[in-house]
């Protein structure tokens, strides 16, 4: 800090002193009643908060996710020529399994500035990943939105933790899923 | 062990049986307490205060991009051109933590963690040394233990980072290194704009006091040593900010494209029922004590030039930051509405509660 060091300049030299005690003290009554105010204020500012009574349970549903998730991944890379898996904007598991993903499979996760043409996640070698979870902005659960997509997928499986608060469906072109069966019989 | 401690110079001794806070050692100890309570709250609620969300995947994969494959490319969120709907700053300075531990969320989220605890120790110290006051310093630091930083810390996000450039700005300010700390300032819109308004208001506040105070008594006389630091933070943030300014002009439609998206995004905000909200009402309080403090303070010369140098510049900076926050409306801008900016005002009211008052 001795670089910092400067000569005071001569305005700040003069005399300065302290305020009232009364106003001092009126300032640390104000800090002081502001911090209470400030954890109300700010303990949940989203669908949870602070200290939540659920924190472990919710903890441990969202590993559970991320690992169900990896290994269905996982085993449709290797043994049923998925090349492709594609995530949803709202995505929020893609982070946790970058450095697992499979080899042979590129993950794609599109984001709201940079969607991802529909015509690619109905490739045969493709898999989209529909999460469900608990919104971390609002006090909803949601499904993540498919949209126009929805109708032409079907799910190949899903997943959902003890409590149902976390949950996930791999899906496939409608189209795939039938030639598939066809080519079986 | 009995210690003598002093409030004022014309308060009397006391011998109390506790550490007084004037002693360095102490004070360093309770610096560290914040550090750590605040690291050990962000744990202890980490993946559920907040709760995974979008915005991990959106911040984390451009640095990992970065520090895995050493480019701003990031073609697994379909953006083969890179990201431009937020400066790069925080993607660098991410990668480089990701780079030297592992490329992993967790390891983001660690730093975020550990950037936010040394943020508020860095913003204790520059309290300390505006309001002249080890004790109320701490105090101040107690709103910075805070749901708001908490919920900073457990972000993959640039506030963090955000919070360091404050801290670092308001600490040169402190030691009236006042270019270094505009330029600090101006760093972080490379970061993130939140600080764009707050900086820009900050600049008009330095040049203001070279125009209403005489040079001699506004100017700090500098070592050499300060002058090269000055000299060394100017040119580095000059630098940063040259690079950004020419990857983004490589880019610019696609610059133009991302921009169009957020500008419509937050356009569609109503700026009237924002300040009605909990952050608006604070903004206005904040506006309208910081307008009184004027009015009042331009009637006392003595106190007025002490104002206007050391303090005015820092009420513009927190009202430029707060309306950002305010009109921004993201839940991550609660740190700055409602942990570091009261803070903030805390501390440069009672600096001017000190003020020499004598009438014009």
């Amino acid at each position: 800090m001795a670089v910092l060091d400067v000569m005071k300049p001569e305005a700040s030299t003069s005399a300065e002193p302290r305020a009232s005690r009364l106003y001092l003290r009126l300032l640390c009554f104000f800090l002081l009643l502001y911090i209470p105010v400030q954890w109300v204020v700010g303990r949940r500012p989203g669908s949870t908060s602070i200290f939540s009574s659920q924190h472990r349970q919710l903890q441990q549903e969202f590993l559970d996710m991320h690992v169900a998730l990896r290994r269905q991944i996982f085993s449709l890379c290797t043994q049923h020529g998925v090349h492709d898996i594609f995530f949803s904007a709202a995505d929020v598991a893609s982070p946790y399994f970058v450095n697992q993903a499979p080899p042979g499979c590129e993950l794609h996760r599109p984001t709201d500035v940079t969607p991802i043409a529909p015509s690619r996640e109905l490739a045969c070698s493709a898999v989209v990943v529909d999460e469900s979870l608990p919104d971390a902005w609002n006090p909803v659960r949601h499904w993540e939105m498919l949209g126009p997509m929805e109708k032409k997928l079907a799910p190949l499986s899903e997943w959902e933790s003890e409590t149902g608060q976390f949950g996930f469906q791999l899906l496939q072109a409608r189209a795939c899923q039938q030639a598939g069966q066809t080519a079986e019989r | 062990m009995l210690t003598r401690t002093t409030r004022s110079t014309d308060s009397p001794r006391l011998l109390t049986p506790w550490p007084s806070i004037s002693n360095p050692v102490v004070f360093v100890l309770l610096l560290a307490s914040i550090f750590f309570a605040i690291l050990a709250l962000a744990r202890a609620n980490v993946l559920t205060f907040p709760l995974p969300n979008e915005d991990d995947a959106s911040f984390f994969f451009p640095a990992w991009n970065l520090a895995v494959h050493g480019t701003l490319r990031v073609p697994l969120l379909n953006a083969p051109d890179g990201i431009f709907w937020v400066p790069h700053g925080f993607y660098l300075w991410l990668a480089l933590f990701l780079r030297a531990f592992a490329p992993t969320v967790e390891v983001a989220r660690t730093v975020g963690q550990l950037t936010t605890a040394a943020a508020a120790v860095l913003l204790v110290l520059a309290y300390s040394r505006i309001c002249r006051s080890r004790g109320y310093a701490l105090l101040c630091g107690l709103l910075l233990v805070s749901p708001g930083m908490i919920f900073a810390a457990n972000t993959v996000r640039m506030e963090s980072l955000m919070l360091l450039l404050l801290a670092a700005g308001l600490l040169l300010h402190s030691y009236e290194r006042r270019l270094a700390a505009a330029a600090v300032f101006i760093l972080a819109v490379v970061v993130h704009p939140a600080l764009l308004l707050g900086a820009t208001l900050y600049a008009v506040g330095i040049f203001w006091t070279e125009v209403v105070i005489p040079m001699h008594l506004s100017r700090p006389r500098v070592t050499v040593k300060g002058r090269l630091l000055t000299m060394v933070i100017v040119s580095a943030v000059a630098a940063a900010i040259a690079l950004e300014g020419v990857y983004l002009l490589h880019h610019l439609s696609t610059f133009h494209q991302h921009m169009a998206y957020q500008i419509a995004r937050k356009a569609n905000r109503s700026p009237l029922k924002t300040l009605l909200t909990k952050r608006g009402l604070l903004l206005i309080c904040e506006a309208v004590f910081t307008s009184a403090a004027i009015a009042y303070l331009y009637r006392h010369p003595q106190a007025w030039r002490v104002f206007v140098r050391e303090l005015l510049p820092l009420f513009l900076l927190a009202l430029g930051l707060s309306a950002y926050a305010t009109l921004g409306r993201e839940i991550p801008y609660n740190v700055y509405s409602y942990a570091v900016l009261p803070a903030t005002f805390f501390c440069l009211t009672d600096r001017m509660l000190s003020l020499p008052f004598t009438p014009r």
